[in-house]
């Protein structure tokens, strides 16, 4: 085997392990952040480990009206969110092999997940699982439209529809980066992936009244080892997105050499990137208020029409002075 | 004659053989009479499957006439073959072999009762009827198959003639398949004024003498012609009416392969006979095939009739066929034919996929119905736990007409967005802006699918059973589940070696567009496609390594005990039916937010069917007085009539 | 060959001049003689043709057109006049002289029109007299139905059309299969039959196989 294809293996492997490593950290620490916001001392920063370990002791208990597909989803929710993690550069983007669909694909990995997750919650056949997921679809078809629209606004202005690739044409561009089409393009992106990572003003995931939740309301009836696979795989799949916003925002300073220094000293800075971002999270959900369920509408019409607006001044810039 | 040609001849001699002994064998024993329709089907269209692959692999058009010689000529029949015709015998015959399996056990099942010697009649004569209309190479011959298409789909639909809504079925399907083709014949008689001729041949590059409002009236005519046929809106009123009155088997192949003939037509027509045209043509198109696309999976989101659910998911795709379609016309408006080429991949193989999953769905709801005699979805439930097996293949064909990896709807799906944003290079603002976002729909209305099938697999077969009928369902016959399995199997194989179909398309469309080989070698140096020719296989095995690893990591890890089964928590009362979600309550939040999109069914009765109806009602009301009752008075006129048009041809 | 294509034209002169007769003849059993005799002169005009082009499948057709229209047809016809007591027919809405006037004109006309507008070219054609004459037929026979108030007369024009339009398939001949122009004779055979029936009920039902008065009794019915 030559020497590129086993850095490859060798990079790919540790970029998914630090995904893994750092998927329930993250989700604790954006708590933690907030909890500091609000003036509370919040947990640990290593609860997310705890939690994980404590559903993995636990006995798992399903409920009878259920069939295989209701054990099978976390395994599948867990299986689409890593693969979807391959596509998503997070220190690199010089190895990462290069998966044929590149954003599509990611969409529908994720709606992969999404359509088993509204299956098996609507098999217990429990009024509050099953409004969840009559709430997430609707929810999805929202998001998916501004999501496409707005990578496909980075698609077309950098040429190609692989993430890592974009994220290597941004950063060629140096301080330049920051026009008016990619601000708007990244608000776009960045609202309709707080709906995506079920993050307020969408939905609450820390709420403790059924009838409020959405994502977490799928998971009602799920325990014990199925429960701490479903949360981790919803927390990695918010670590994806938090990444791809923050590679997309600063996609500077990657690993593009195969030399330890520098791959520690990229890993630690998309590290600084993503508790960034997650603080800006934090903010956010301190700053407002979850809207109600059907206002909700309104909020991700607003960001695809920001999308449109970014393509539009991304057309008439490119037809006057080309890219 | 060439090999192609004989097979493909014998196939119809079989189709036709065919439907003559499983009318007779039927006087002696009906399930003979099932397995032999069945047989003779599968045999046939096994002939046209080789014949047709053979013909886009070896790349040779052939024209050859039929003359079935009885002592005294019959007349002939011109069929020409070309790569486009071939792809359409090939989607047909695909489907027709596993949908035959399915109607030996869904058959004996359902209509054992009724007259399945006609049913089998009917059934070879369809398949022949289509297999002709996309072979046909002359136009007058062309209106004549298409006619028996419809007329014999026609005899399916009404097949349950005691049921009043199947008569209305058959009323709205007949009418509106004779609109769209009283448009065709005034397109080929127009065709035939300036060429002297029906035949397809003198067709082609005749447009360049036709004025432009003429070509535009023509392309239009065809819009509603094959659009009706194909279901686009607002000409679909009669999809979701016949789709549910058909037997399940014919539903399957009149969504999975009679409507591709509106798109085979429209491909016909637009690159062969109109060509060239303008661009905006393609804008027009994809405009079309956008509002179908989205009204169409839109009406299905709230529809609780399993089989009204899939006819109107019938209409979606349809639309996703025609975008496109819209997009390759666009390049080849401007001249750049490698592109139109590229762009008319998606349409093909989409319409490739679709006749596999959409034929998967109905076979498995047809396996449904036949066990619960439920439509309703409101009424079913449950159904998993005594019906898996069908199930499962509903589930995968859920999941391929979602366009999820790694099933092949996702393939096309891709495809599709991918030709799409090809459009951006175009140096025209207008398609810079309209083809992303037109993309962007496309994403959106694959969500609201992926919705619609949550809640149609949820309805049917999730949770706990509404009614009790659906509680003592049995499972599908093996012939039924057979046919699933296979074409299930088709849409994951699809689905992960894409690359097979692929080329043979391609093939297909560059004969289409009309490029030499010499510009095969250029495609593959075009942008935005290069990671195509990476295998989805990757993603394939990805999917299941990590699966299976997960699995064996989870199960290894942490506690070891045993799960166990309990009651669902619904605070602290004992589970009932009512509890759940019912699918139109699933349904109701995206009812709510497309609220305004959501126009009722009666609003295109009301407001385009009904004015043109009023309109010629007032007119022949005042022609009436005309009409005296003498027959003399009648004949005088014929007569006057006749007499002015001598007048007028010597003038 | 030339004699042959002398004696076709010949034989279309009588054919045409028969059928200008027959519009004007007042007796319906006449009218019957003079259809065998129009017939007879197509037939003849076929078998020439049959011969000027070597065809020699024309002889059978010839022989069923001859059984049919000039042995069978005509029996039946005759039959039913029999049965319904009625020769004389006088009744018309035209007068039989104007009519035959008329039915000149016409012929005149469409024999100066039909080479004009340039079908021949498009059709093989054998004669363009030919193509003239059964476009008059048609027209004649067409007239002849609407002029007269009698059923059975209204059938004979049917008829005078029907071999309008054989004479059109000789024309075509070598063109149109003549499974066309068996089917024609079929529906005829039959024609004959039902119409001979139906017409013997409108006598035994209203006493007259007037068609004015029919009128009556279809709206009273």
């Amino acid at each position: 085997m030559n020497t590129p294809q086993l850095q490859t293996i060798i990079l790919t492997l540790l970029h998914i392990v630090l995904f893994l490593l750092l998927a329930p950290f993250i989700n604790t620490f954006i708590k933690k952040v907030k909890a500091i916001l609000q003036g509370r001392f919040g947990p640990p920063i290593l609860q997310g480990y705890f939690d994980l370990k404590k559903y993995f002791y636990k006995e798992t208990v399903v409920s009878n009206q259920t069939s295989w597909i209701f054990l099978a989803t976390p395994f599948i929710f867990f299986t689409t969110t890593l693969v979807a993690s391959i596509l998503i550069p997070t220190f690199t983007t010089l190895y990462l092999p290069n998966l044929f669909g590149g954003v599509i694909l990611l969409i529908y990995l994720f709606g992969l997940g999404r359509f088993f997750m509204a299956t098996s919650s609507m098999e217990p056949h429990s009024g509050f699982c099953s409004m969840a997921s009559s709430r997430e679809m609707m929810l999805s078809v929202l998001i998916e439209p501004v999501m496409l629209l707005s990578l496909f606004v980075f698609v077309l202005t950098s040429g190609s529809n692989n993430i890592s690739e974009i994220i290597n044409h941004l950063s060629n561009k140096g301080i330049s980066l920051f026009t008016p089409i990619y601000l708007l393009t990244i608000l776009a992106l960045f609202t309709a992936s707080l709906a995506e990572m079920c993050r307020i003003p969408f939905d609450n995931p820390e709420t403790h009244y059924e009838l409020t939740m959405i994502h977490e309301g799928m998971l009602l009836e799920y325990s014990g080892k199925s429960l701490g696979l479903m949360l981790f795989s919803s927390s990695l799949k918010q670590l994806l997105i938090i990444s791809l916003i923050a590679n997309l925002l600063f996609p500077w300073h990657m690993c593009n050499n195969f030399a330890i220094s520098s791959i520690l000293l990229a890993i630690s800075i998309y590290i600084a990137k993503v508790l960034f971002l997650s603080t800006v999270i934090a903010f956010i959900e301190t700053a407002i208020s979850k809207v109600r369920l059907f206002k909700v509408r309104e909020i991700l019409m607003a960001s695809f029409v920001i999308s449109i607006i970014a393509l539009v001044i991304a057309v008439q810039k490119e037809s006057r002075f080309g890219l | 004659m060439i090999l192609e040609a004989l097979l493909l001849k014998y196939s119809f001699l079989i189709f036709v053989l065919g439907a003559i002994f499983v009318f007779l064998i039927c006087l002696k024993s009906k399930v003979l009479s099932i397995i032999a329709s069945s047989i003779f089907a599968i045999i046939a269209s096994s002939l046209s499957l080789i014949s047709s692959i053979f013909s886009i692999i070896y790349q040779h058009p052939f024209a050859f006439a039929l003359t079935y010689n009885l002592g005294f000529p019959l007349g002939k029949i011109e069929l020409v073959i070309d790569p486009l015709s071939a792809f359409f015998i090939m989607i047909i015959s695909i489907l027709v072999i596993p949908v035959s399996i399915y109607s030996i056990g869904y058959l004996k099942k359902e209509y054992i009762e009724k007259n399945v010697g006609i049913l089998g009649f009917l059934y070879q004569l369809f398949i022949l009827s289509m297999l002709l209309v996309v072979c046909s190479g002359n136009g007058f011959q062309f209106l004549i198959f298409w006619e028996l298409m419809t007329l014999i789909s026609f005899a399916f639909v009404i097949s349950d003639i005691t049921n009043s809504d199947s008569q209305k079925a058959g009323f709205i399907y007949l009418l509106m398949t004779h609109i769209g083709s009283a448009f065709l014949l005034f397109t080929f008689l127009i065709f035939a004024k300036y060429t002297g001729s029906f035949s397809f041949t003198s067709f082609h590059g005749i447009s360049n003498a036709m004025p432009d409002w003429l070509k535009l009236t023509l392309f239009l005519f065809i819009l509603i012609g094959f659009g009706t046929k194909a279901g686009i809106i607002p000409l679909h009123i009669w999809l979701p009416e016949a789709h549910p009155a058909a037997p399940s088997h014919i539903s399957a192949l009149m969504s999975g392969v009679m409507i591709k003939t509106g798109i085979y037509g429209i491909l016909r027509f637009v690159f062969d006979f109109l060509s060239p045209f303008p661009y905006w043509w393609g804008i027009l198109l994809g405009m079309i095939a956008i509002i179908t696309a989205i009204l169409g999976i839109i009406f299905a989101s709230s529809e609780s009739n399993i089989k009204r659910i899939l006819a109107y998911s019938s209409i979606e795709n349809i639309g996703i066929i025609l975008l496109p379609i819209g997009a390759s016309m666009i390049f080849f408006g401007f001249g750049q034919k490698e592109l139109a080429a590229l762009t008319l991949i998606p349409a093909l193989f989409h319409s490739l996929n679709h006749s596999l999953f959409k034929g998967l769905l109905f076979t498995s709801v047809g396996a449904v119905i036949s066990v619960t005699h439920i439509k309703n979805i409101e009424k079913l439930g449950g159904l998993i736990k005594v019906i898996p097996k069908t199930a499962f293949l509903f589930l995968i064909g859920a999941l391929s007409i979602s366009a999820f990896p790694p099933f092949n709807g996702f393939i096309s799906k891709w495809l599709t967005f991918q030709s799409l944003l090809l459009l951006f290079q175009l140096k025209s603002e207008t398609i810079k802006l309209l083809a992303p976002i037109a993309a962007s729909l496309l994403g959106f209305v694959s969500a609201i699918s992926a919705a619609t099938f949550v809640k149609t697999f949820s309805g049917i077969f999730l949770g706990m059973p509404r009614t009790h009928k659906s509680i003592n369902a049995q499972e599908a016959t093996p012939s039924m589940i057979l046919s699933m399995s296979i074409l299930a199997l088709l849409c994951l194989l699809i689905g992960i070696f894409p690359n097979i179909p692929f080329s043979l398309i391609k093939t297909i469309t560059y004969s289409i567009i009309g490029l030499d080989s010499a510009s095969i070698t250029a495609f593959n140096n075009l942008p935005g496609f290069n990671n195509l020719f990476i295998s989805p296989a990757l993603v394939f095995i990805l999917l299941i390594a990590t699966l299976c690893l997960t699995y064996i990591v989870v199960n290894n890890l942490g506690s070891k005990i045993p799960i166990r089964k309990d009651e669902t928590w619904s605070c602290g009362v004992k589970p009932k039916s009512e509890f759940g979600h019912t699918p139109k309550g699933f349904s109701q939040p995206l009812n709510v937010i497309f609220s305004e999109l959501h126009t009722p069914e009666s609003f295109y009765h009301d407001y385009i069917y009904l004015p043109i109806t009023n309109g010629l009602m007032s007119l022949s009301h005042k022609i009436k007085p005309l009409q005296s009752g003498i027959l003399q008075i009648d004949l005088f006129y014929i007569f006057l009539t006749l007499i002015v048009c001598l007048v007028w041809l010597r003038l | 060959m030339s004699s042959l294509e002398q004696l076709s034209g010949y034989a279309i002169g009588v054919v045409l001049v028969v059928s200008i007769l027959m519009s004007g003849c007042h007796r319906l059993e006449t009218m019957v003689r003079l259809f065998v005799i129009q017939s007879f002169g197509l037939i003849l005009i076929l078998l020439f043709a049959g011969l000027i082009n070597n065809n020699s499948g024309t002889i059978t057709f010839c022989a069923i057109t001859f059984l049919a229209k000039c042995i069978l047809i005509p029996i039946i016809l005759l039959k039913v006049l029999e049965n319904i007591h009625i020769n004389r027919q006088i009744e018309t809405y035209v007068g039989l002289p104007t009519s035959m006037l008329i039915c000149c004109i016409l012929t005149a006309f469409i024999f100066e029109a039909i080479p004009n507008i340039g079908i021949e070219k498009e059709i093989h054609v054998l004669s363009s007299g030919l193509l003239s004459s059964s476009i008059s037929m048609i027209i004649i026979g067409l007239f002849i139905m609407m002029t007269r108030k009698k059923a059975f007369a209204q059938i004979l024009g049917l008829y005078v059309m029907e071999n309008g339009i054989f004479a059109l398939t000789i024309n075509t001949i070598f063109e149109m299969p003549h499974i066309v122009e068996m089917g024609i004779f079929l529906d005829l055979l039959i024609g004959a039959l039902v119409m001979g029936v139906w017409v013997y009920r409108i006598k035994q039902s209203f006493e007259t196989i007037n068609v004015e008065d029919n009128e009556e009794a279809k709206r009273i019915g």
